[in-house]
């Protein structure tokens, strides 16, 4: 490392780490802001799950035959029953005069119905007197409980005219599922192992994303604060190289960039897990589809991609005047990210228009989503092209900040945004 | 090559798209001189000493600092050179004294040597009460004179100092004025200035540039230009000169 690059680089890292928009904004807040959001999704979702199972189902039950008690006892098992004995048109001012969540209507001769081979109607009203997820938790619960009756009495009822085993006549196919995942066979049903890689496949571009903005704001604001805070002239006059003062730049934002990826991941996964447990999920033991390798290969791409998203900050920041309109400038450039990453997210790129993927093929940014899809699907060849690519761009762009720190564009460059065509403006002192 | 004369500058000239700043700019400044710049607003002060600090290219002529071109060995010229621009900030997260400790470590030879160079500039700049303090606390006099500190301290052969004491009070700017002069006569600092302060260029600068539309309109001793034009002051030399140019 050249000497000056070590002073050069712990300037650059304390002014960032010590500068509150940054530790607190990019840092802090995201590591902080996930937890407490998980932590408030878990806690209001448990108040909801809880307030789903204290809501009793009022029954009104017209028939009292065996089939209907199957359904009664059903409902008792999934949570409270509130047996009504009144008129069937008193029963839903009384449900609700009771606070029931729902009412469930048995009619008369429900039984004889289904054993004369005829299909029973019933009734269910559920109430959405408060709404929210809460409701929506005990609509599922009693849809639950219902489907479980209807199984019961359909066994019954095969029961009342074969002698073949109910199970087998509602159930007559043994189904052993297994998915072939890059050539391997794994016990996992296909539909969990399709959730997983679709939750792979979104997740991934989403953290990438918040990265690249994170790595693009931070060199943004290390190179316009030195103009609004005046050091720059200071700084290019002093015996130190221009390459090296860019350089500076790149590494002290890439790190303090990965200290706020570090804290964004980190919020993100202890979020999700809240998430998880929330809803209870339950996910298949071996269900790992990104190996240690993949991860590093994943790393080498999103590295790539950093270095080209703060070369291409950097040098639209040489043209801002100030923080804000460096910022301003910058997130001009997550078009370029967000739209590669969102259409790749749903759709192959194969499938899209001639000219669409031809436009999409050319933006750099792509190549980040389709290493990612590339490295889920073991196509190593490809992704090293992706990474290729997304390298060539980096190199050509940090050529040309490299020559626009090494000329006077970097004090005298501005932009100016106006209804005439954008000009570039050179101050005279 | 290095040379004993400290600055040469030859035919300069520096457009901005239509904006000729510098025509055809000459002068030369010996070692150990302070050489003052002055002139109204837009007369080319500060596009000289930018270009003198390599920030910025001349369009044509020379522009030499101990015999190094500005241009073709700006790296030479930069480490013999400190530069204070007129409106020089710091790093607002950092400390004073961590702020003079990145700037001496540019120019130290060892840790000893980096230390005097930050003793001296905490007692340049008089904060030795505050130097720990993040430079954001400090008010600009404050601010200019942690600057004009770091700029001193390292001890270059070529002080380029635009505007040295604007923004401070009257006796911190006689502080800073005595400061140079002692860097000068103990150290034999060369110094070129720009400043719109005439009585300051009158008791501190050995010879005057005065520069008008980018053109040397009048140059020597500050005595003998007032001599020539007979006038009380270079306040008048320059009400003079710059209405009849």
């Amino acid at each position: 490392m050249p000497k000056v690059l070590a002073p050069l680089l712990k300037k650059e890292i304390l002014d960032l780490l010590r500068d509150p928009k940054i530790l607190i904004g990019m840092i802090v807040l995201p590591a902080v802001l996930y937890p407490v959001m998980g932590a408030a999704m878990r806690a209001s979702m448990t108040a909801a799950g809880r307030a789903a199972l204290q809501l009793p189902v009022a029954v009104l039950d017209l028939d009292r035959s065996f089939e209907s008690e199957i359904i009664v006892s059903s409902l008792s098992e999934s949570g409270e029953v509130i047996t009504l004995e009144v008129e069937s048109d008193k029963a839903l001012d009384k449900a609700l005069e009771m606070e029931a969540g729902a009412l469930v209507v048995i009619p008369e001769g429900f039984g004889e119905c289904l054993r004369a081979g005829k299909r029973s109607p019933i009734e269910i009203h559920v109430f959405f007197e408060s709404g929210g997820f809460s409701t929506q938790m005990f609509a599922g619960r009693l849809e639950s409980a219902i489907e479980s009756a209807s199984k019961i009495i359909s066994a019954y009822l095969v029961s009342l005219t074969s002698d073949i085993d109910p199970e087998v006549i509602l159930n007559p196919l043994e189904l052993d599922y297994s998915s072939v995942f890059r050539g391997e066979v794994l016990d996992v049903p296909p539909q969990a192992l399709a959730g997983a890689l679709m939750g792979q496949m979104t997740t991934t571009p989403i953290v990438a994303m918040l990265v690249l903005m994170f790595a693009m704001q931070i060199a943004a604001t290390s190179v316009a604060v030195e103009k609004e805070e005046r050091t720059l002239e200071t700084l290019l006059t002093l015996p130190a190289s221009r390459r090296n003062i860019l350089l500076a730049k790149l590494v002290g934002s890439a790190f303090v960039a990965s200290l706020g990826s570090v804290g964004v991941m980190a919020g993100l996964w202890y979020y999700l897990k809240m998430m998880n447990v929330a809803f209870e999920s339950q996910p298949f033991e071996g269900l790992v589809t990104i190996s240690s390798k993949d991860l590093a290969l994943l790393a080498v791409a999103l590295m790539a991609a950093n270095m080209l998203a703060l070369t291409l900050a950097i040098i639209l920041a040489v043209f801002a005047e100030n923080v804000r309109s460096a910022q301003a400038l910058v997130g001009n450039l997550y078009i370029l990210i967000f739209i590669p990453a969102f259409m790749l997210m749903f759709a192959d790129i194969e499938t899209l228009p001639v000219a669409a993927k031809y436009v999409l093929i050319a933006v750099p940014f792509t190549h980040l989503a389709l290493a990612t899809q590339h490295i889920t699907w073991g196509e190593y060849a490809m992704y090293a092209v992706n990474v290729l690519y997304l390298f060539v761009w980096s190199a050509a762009s940090m050529l040309l900040a490299d020559r626009i720190f090494s000329s006077e564009k970097i004090l005298t460059a501005r932009i100016r945004w106006g209804w005439k065509r954008r000009t570039i403006r050179n101050e005279i002192k | 090559m290095a040379s004993e004369q400290a600055v040469f500058v030859v035919k300069l000239t520096k457009s901005y798209g239509k904006i000729r700043a510098l025509r055809e700019l000459s002068f030369k400044i010996e070692k150990g001189e302070i050489y003052g710049l002055i002139g109204p607003n837009g007369a080319g002060k500060t596009t000289t000493l930018r270009i003198l600090a390599t920030l910025i290219r001349p369009d044509s002529g020379e522009a030499r600092v101990f015999g190094y071109d500005v241009v073709k060995n700006a790296h030479r010229v930069r480490a013999i050179i400190s530069y204070l621009p007129e409106e020089a900030g710091a790093y607002r997260n950092l400390s004073g004294l961590e702020y003079l400790k990145f700037m001496a470590s540019f120019y130290a030879t060892d840790e000893s040597n980096l230390q005097e160079m930050v003793e001296e500039g905490i007692s340049i700049s008089g904060l030795e009460g505050r130097i720990r303090d993040k430079v954001k606390t400090y008010s600009q006099g404050m601010k200019r004179r942690l600057a004009l500190a770091r700029t001193l301290m390292v001890q270059p052969k070529l002080a380029i100092l635009d505007e040295p004491t604007s923004g401070l009070d009257v006796i911190h700017a006689h502080h800073v004025r005595s400061v140079i002069r002692r860097y000068v006569e103990d150290r034999g600092l060369t110094v070129l200035l720009s400043s719109h302060n005439m009585l300051e260029v009158e008791t501190l600068c050995d010879r005057v540039g005065l520069l008008h539309k980018g053109n040397l309109v009048e140059e020597g001793p500050p005595e003998e230009i007032k001599r020539k034009h007979r006038a009380a002051n270079l306040e008048e030399v320059f009400v003079e000169v710059t209405a009849i140019a």
